[in-house]
């Protein structure tokens, strides 16, 4: 009995201590704590998409080797591809020489590979990511994958990180047509439709809209948006999405834009984290909507 | 054993809480494994254990989430403290009342989580996705609370934090040391 009271008494100092807690000392709690719970959810993963690929392997034989068959063709047309591009590359390097230009190398990427998906709360649309500090991340950089934006990291610590997906409706990304000349507000809608996913929801909200678009721009369904460059998170031209549609907003002061996200948010696996960027634009102040509970 | 096997079952369920995907149409609520370890603990144990495991829930709930540290245990230790309160005045091994008591407390943590969000400014869900939120933990904890309370009463009954007494009279009477 005096053992229970104890109990209760400590308890209710740690949450009064919790609470009070500065973010520096809270990130380094959160942090131990993420470190410790980090293989296992590594495991889990694993695990789980091991089981995953040989239960459609079970269900649909015929179905993995059309797939295969189909990627082989894709491997060769990109293997061409890549050639091509890499004579491009030559080309223009050696233009750049000619011409004094010193080279503009892009960003360094740094390859990361999904561990949790979601996070445990279910407040946030976000994913673990299996690098941290000690890897370079830090708060707010923009993670892609192959296909486009993913979103952008928050809460690191030494080893995990976690990544706020575009979906999500804190996210803010500034946008713009990749045809040039209009801009907007890329904003999740807090839910992440995937094609492949029988768990997620199949109704129409869309994942992502983009609003304060001028009411003159033509806008084609299918049409891409990029990153503007106007934010000082996502660096200019990381393709978003595709436009699934457009209306005028009840105002009648600007577009808005239903779009879908060009990476599959629901499904992907490895993510890159672009480190640094080129020094051009990103010169807009942070958005207030861009924080969470963790940044302090 | 009880504190080794609280810790074993926390951080279990926490991995597999963060790891199982949210449910779309019931507003992304995710199946609630550490509220349903918390009931377990307040339908059986006295309130000192129980406080113990909330807050414990709670920081590991935090800790693998953007969530600010200390909002989950808060929730999670009220949540405790008011069902372990009522504890007696329930039949609480019935299956009926982990259902019920699932449900309730899949609402009210939910509600009560999205105020302190709220109020922090950290979310800008609308009113209706967080009343879309609440019914969904209500349902999921109504399957969440049975399943995880029996198999914490079957892993307390393998390791010997429960002894069980057969009784000329009940079928079998449970006792937790």
């Amino acid at each position: 009995m005096r053992a229970s009271r104890y109990l209760t008494w400590a308890s209710l100092a740690v949450i009064i201590f919790l609470l009070n807690m500065p973010p520096s000392a809270s990130r380094v709690v959160k942090g131990f704590f993420r470190e410790i719970t980090a293989p296992f959810h590594s495991i889990t993963t694993g695990a789980s998409s091991r089981f995953a690929e040989s239960f459609s392997v079970l269900v649909d034989p015929a179905g993995r080797t059309a797939e295969a068959e189909k990627l082989q063709a894709e491997l060769t047309a990109l293997r061409g591809r890549v050639q091509r591009i890499e004579a491009i590359e030559r080309q223009n390097a050696m233009l750049r020489q000619q011409l004094g230009f010193s080279s503009s190398s892009g960003y360094d990427l740094i390859p990361c590979e999904i561990i949790a998906r979601g996070e445990a709360s279910g407040w946030w649309e976000a994913v673990t990511i299996n690098k941290g500090q000690r890897d370079g991340l830090t708060n707010n950089m923009a993670v892609i994958s192959c296909d486009g934006l993913v979103g952008k990291t928050m809460a690191v610590t030494k080893h995990t990180c976690d990544v706020l997906l575009i979906t999500d409706r804190n996210c803010s990304v500034a946008a713009e047509l990749a045809g040039g000349g209009h801009f907007g507000i890329v904003s999740g809608q807090g839910v992440t439709i995937t094609g492949d996913s029988v768990i997620d929801m199949r109704c129409p909200v869309d994942p992502c809209r983009m609003d304060y678009l001028s009411g003159s721009a033509r806008i084609a369904a299918g049409e891409k948006i990029v990153t503007s460059g106007l934010s000082t998170v996502f660096p200019r031209g990381l393709l978003i999405g595709t436009v699934s549609s457009a209306s005028l907003h009840k105002s009648g002061l600007y577009q808005v834009v239903r779009l879908k996200p060009a990476a599959d948010l629901g499904g992907v696996r490895y993510v890159f984290v672009v480190k640094s960027r080129a020094a051009a634009g990103d010169l807009a102040p942070r958005s207030r909507r861009n924080r969470t509970g963790d940044e302090g | 054993m009880i504190i080794a096997v609280m810790l074993f079952s926390l951080i279990a369920g926490a991995v597999v809480q963060s790891v199982l995907p949210g449910i779309a149409f019931l507003g992304r609520a995710r199946l609630p494994i550490l509220m349903s370890i918390v009931i377990y603990y307040s339908l059986v144990r006295e309130r000192g254990i129980v406080l113990t495991a909330a807050v414990l829930a709670g920081i590991l709930e935090d800790a693998l989430s953007p969530l600010p540290l200390g909002y989950s245990a808060v929730c999670l230790s009220i949540l405790g403290i008011v069902v372990n309160r009522f504890k007696d005045d329930l039949f609480s091994e019935s299956f009926l009342t982990t259902i019920v008591v699932g449900a309730a407390a899949g609402i009210m943590i939910s509600a009560g989580m999205s105020i302190l969000l709220w109020k922090g400014d950290l979310i800008m869900d609308p009113f209706w996705w967080i009343v879309l939120k609440a019914v969904g933990s209500g349902l999921l904890g109504a399957v969440c609370v049975p399943t995880v309370f029996y198999m914490m009463m079957g892993l307390d009954r393998m390791v010997g934090n429960v002894q069980e007494k057969r009784h000329p009279f009940d079928d079998e009477a449970i006792r937790y040391i």
